[in-house]
């Protein structure tokens, strides 16, 4: 019994050891090819004026998507921000989600509107609408609000798709907060690439504790909470190293549901928004990605670095916890749907880098590092714990954790610096210091509780693996 | 003297209208947002008004209705870097006087804003 | 578990199993890592901080200079140009700030004060920084110099430029095409000859904004690009040729409704509807059918611009049910036609929708 554990022990050790040394240097390549990357993008944007932009009218028209549900709090500050977007063509679509609260008459009010007959149809099955409303007042022209039946928020995308007039859509969060060069910045990628260029995605940047005021940055602040500046560190290592590496190598694989600008004809035929997934903002990126490349057509996703889009994150653990749960609940489900295209050197990029990586490195780790905490309490019991091996490792791991956070501040103060007292600096690395102790153990364990609750709701499961690429125009309703 | 209210974003040509339009001899203010905009325009009344169509806050357009229901008589320029003719449409519809595209030479400007002052 | 009293460092390390030696290697390698990028980003910030309160300085100052040197007529301004080129032009960096203000004031100014900020630049001495500057040999700088150089209308003997038309890197060549461009007395558009890459719609804005905005010349014959290899740039032709209304070259375009590429087909039956060319629906019309998505759109488009109700009803003709898309496009132009039928318009096509769904 003592040998066989040793030798389990010795060849766990060694599994764990090979494991971290690949996301090591996975984490490695990102961060060298993100710095390259921003600093292409700086060096590129730091002497072109918009006026040319602002003038042409070779920029496609956009239609910007905005489903709501219970906003009534904020809606008619957030839709005049809407409006005020730095952009030559382009119509607001707010989708309301069934709210149950005063967010209609709200907007009914204080935008004059009025019920339209607007000829469209569902590319994309939907709930159904109530009705689709424009203004009486002819300042708020390029507003248009849908009322409809209670779907979800990509059932309320989807409504949004088949009734905006351009074809070119970006997708937000009502609540969330964009720069008002936002669509300027977002739709470059789209006018300079030979390819044909399907989606893009910008930063997502975290806005508690930052003082707004109708629906504005006025100044960016660092989060009172612990958790939420978490979260900043989390998104500069998620934006400024990881997607931005990616989509050096054209390997991006999300696009964030707050922030997203896509070709709606390609959507439609991807088959828009999937309704039975919780990760549907990247199930849909990975679905055109791969019609793309069945189809066997050059194509190309932008990435945008610029800080554009600012949202709130989640405050408390609680609400935290419920997020990561759904988030690998989304990642499990995308991967299990096109599970086809791991490591299929047909889907290039994709197949071999893209998807093994989020399988590997997101869905899985958390996983691994369970059982991997799971093997300390058994050794733990039979007393074959190496304490000073164990301290030792630790310490490898947590030094490394301190140098990821700390390098993509680094990043961020080289290249935006959006945090402009100097005292944040010090905040931040301590944050970044208490995080592998305090948030990550949650973060884990939400995670380990997706997968599981994925489990549990089977059902669910069955119905979603139906819905794939096969049928994607008629999608089931739930 | 006549009172001019500039609304604009930009401060470089703040500054500059600021400078050009005192000259004239008009009395100038200055408005840097939509929001701010709305709240002077609630309290005084302008002989003339210049503004920017992309404002933060609040937009153009929504001032030129605010300014057109309230005291339609009130001339109003759009000074923008639009130059699409739906756009300059859409602000001559409802009801603009002049619209002068970005960029835009000062001296044509302050003579625009005489003859708009000797109309009314 | 440890004994700290006598605590031997060598005798600890030959007895340390070999894992724990690569743990503390890794730690202590990854924790100087972390120090230097910590000691990076504090210089970074002190650094930017100092650098941004002299720049913040330098823009105020510039601000007042310039609204003075523009508009008033009691500032002197030989001496204050000598003042400012003594006191407020000594680093690099106050150079480039005044650099970068110059040109967004520039940006936003045409007619007589554009002029006078060109003088200005030149006075200030700020042409020879510039031309430092496209011999800096990074390619950022060398785009940002010959920016600026063509912005404010800076002429510069060719061959400084010339050697950059063929440089490697994309914003680079840009500027340098955009240079000559801005700066031509005729034949703004040569380097279209020896264009080997594809024009982007990026390119395609700038190249169409500096030719309004910029060129003073007489406009070239776009129809001489209509045989062009690069699909974009007969694409960029076909589309100038109706925004300076050329309709000579009409007879050229014709063949282009022809073409088995779809955006010099849809291009072109853009332009031609632009130009109101009366032939035009009569060439569509008939095979509607037979064409793409994109093209028979534009088709539609094209009709709402110039024909009647008739012609509509023939291409309404050649539709499928199940063309929705094309359906919507068809009854909103009917909708724009027969404006006292809207809303029955409305209500038979919901009905139909129903039903065929």
């Amino acid at each position: 019994m003592g040998s066989n554990l040793s030798q389990f022990t010795e060849i766990a050790s060694w599994f764990f050891l090979i494991y971290g040394s690949i996301i090591i240097s996975g984490y490695l390549f990102t961060a060298i090819y993100s710095l390259i990357e921003i600093r292409d993008y700086k060096r590129r944007n730091n002497f072109e004026d918009d006026i040319a932009l602002l003038q042409s009218l070779n920029l496609p028209a956009i239609s910007i998507l905005a489903p709501a549900f219970n906003e009534g709090l904020n809606i008619v500050e957030n839709v005049r921000s809407l409006l005020t977007i730095n952009y030559p063509s382009f119509e607001i679509v707010i989708i309301n989600d069934g709210s149950s609260d005063n967010s209609m008459e709200l907007l009914f009010a204080e935008y004059e509107l009025e019920k339209k007959d607007i000829l469209y149809h569902n590319f994309v099955e939907t709930k159904d609408i109530k009705g689709i409303y424009k203004s009486k007042n002819k300042a708020f022209k390029n507003l248009t609000v849908v009322d409809k039946v209670n779907g979800g928020k990509a059932d309320a995308l989807n409504t949004g798709i088949n009734i905006c007039q351009n074809s070119v859509i970006c997708c937000i969060d009502v609540d969330c907060i964009l720069e008002n060069d936002a669509m300027l910045k977002l739709i470059k990628p789209f006018l300079n690439n030979g390819n044909k260029v399907i989606a893009s995605g910008g930063v997502i940047r975290v806005a508690n504790s930052c003082v707004i005021e109708d629906g504005r940055i006025i100044e960016v602040k660092l989060p009172d909470t612990f958790v939420a500046r978490v979260q900043v560190l989390e998104y500069f290592r998620a934006f400024l190293m990881g997607r931005m590496a990616w989509s050096r190598v054209d390997g991006l694989l999300l696009i964030s549901g707050a922030f997203g600008m896509f070709d709606k004809q390609i959507v439609i035929e991807a088959g828009g928004y999937n309704t039975n997934t919780v990760g549907e903002d990247m199930e849909l990126l990975v679905r055109m990605r791969r019609m793309m490349q069945e189809r066997d057509e050059p194509y190309t996703v932008g990435f945008v670095p610029d800080p554009l889009c600012w949202t709130e994150v989640p405050q408390t653990w609680k609400v935290l916890q419920r997020q990561r749960n759904r988030w690998t609940r989304g990642t499990a489900e995308t991967l299990w749907m096109h599970k086809k295209m791991m490591f299929n050197p047909k889907y290039k990029v994709l197949g071999m880098l893209s998807t093994p990586f989020w399988f590997f490195f997101e869905w899985l780790a958390p996983l691994i590092e369970f059982t991997g905490i799971l093997f300390f309490i058994i050794l733990f019991i039979f007393g074959q714990v190496s304490w000073q091996i164990f301290l030792t490792f630790f310490l490898a791991v947590y030094s490394f954790a301190i140098l990821f956070s700390v390098t993509a501040l680094f990043f961020e103060e080289y290249s935006f610096q959006q945090y402009k007292k100097p005292s944040y600096i010090f905040r931040l690395i301590g944050t970044a210091m208490l995080e592998p102790i305090i948030y990550h153990p949650v973060i884990m364990w939400s995670a380990v509780m997706g997968n599981f609750d994925l489990l549990r709701g089977k059902n669910s499961w069955g119905v979603m693996s139906r819905a794939g690429l096969s049928n994607p125009v008629k999608k089931q309703k739930k | 003297m006549k009172k001019i209210l500039v609304i604009e974003d930009n401060a470089m040509v703040i500054k500059s209208l600021e400078f050009k339009l005192k000259k004239d001899g008009n009395d100038v203010t200055i408005a840097h947002d939509g929001r701010e905009a709305m709240k002077l325009l609630k309290d005084n009344k302008y002989d003339l008004i210049l503004t920017d169509l992309m404002l933060p806050f609040v937009t153009g357009n929504e001032l030129i209705s605010y300014i057109k229901k309230n005291t339609p008589d009130t001339p109003i320029i759009v000074l923008s870097t639009s130059t699409q003719e739906n756009i300059i449409m859409d602000a001559f519809n409802m009801g603009v006087d002049d619209f002068i595209t970005k960029p835009f030479s000062p001296n044509e400007l302050s003579l625009r804003v005489k003859r708009l002052l000797i109309k009314n | 578990m440890f004994n700290f009293e006598n605590f031997n460092f060598y005798l600890f390390l030959d007895s340390t199993p070999w894992i724990m030696k690569l743990n503390i290697f890794i730690a202590l390698f990854f924790i100087s890592l972390a120090l230097i990028f910590f000691i990076s980003i504090i210089w970074i910030r002190i650094f930017k901080i100092y650098r941004n309160e002299k720049k913040r300085k330098q823009q105020g100052l510039l601000i007042d200079f310039l609204n003075s040197y523009l508009f008033d007529e009691d500032f002197n301004k030989e001496l204050e140009i000598k003042n400012f080129k003594e006191n407020h032009l000594k680093t690099p960096l106050e150079i480039k700030v005044t650099i970068k203000e110059i040109l967004h004031f520039h940006e936003n100014l045409k007619g007589e004060s554009a002029r006078d900020l060109e003088v200005l630049f030149r006075n200030l001495g700020l042409v020879e920084f510039t031309l430092m500057d496209l011999d800096d040999g990074r390619w950022f700088t060398t785009a940002r110099a010959i920016n600026a150089l063509s912005e404010l209308s800076i002429e510069v003997p060719n061959d400084r430029i010339e050697a950059y038309l063929n440089e490697s890197r994309n914003e680079v060549r840009q500027q340098s095409q955009l240079y000559f461009l801005k700066l031509a007395k005729e034949q703004p558009l040569k380097f279209l000859d020896k264009t080997v890459r594809p024009l982007t719609t990026w390119q395609q804005i700038y190249i169409e904004n500096a030719l309004k905005n910029f060129y003073k010349g007489p406009a070239p014959d776009f129809s001489q690009w209509l045989d062009h290899e690069l699909t974009s740039v007969v694409e960029f032709s076909i589309r100038m040729i109706a925004r300076y209304n050329q309709f000579e070259n009409i007879p050229k375009l014709i063949p282009f409704l022809k073409s088995k590429n779809d955006t010099l087909k849809c291009e072109a039956i853009n332009s031609l509807t632009n130009l109101e060319d009366t032939g035009l629906l009569e060439l569509l019309i008939p095979d509607f059918s037979e064409n793409s998505r994109i093209i028979k759109l534009q088709i539609l488009e094209a009709v709402k611009q110039l024909g009647s109700y008739e012609d509509l009803k023939r291409v309404g003709a050649q539709l499928a049910p199940i063309d929705w898309e094309l359906r919507i496009k068809y009854h909103n132009i009917e909708q724009g036609f027969l404006p006292e039928k809207k809303e029955l318009i409305y209500s038979q096509f919901m009905l139909e929708k129903r039903f065929e769904i």
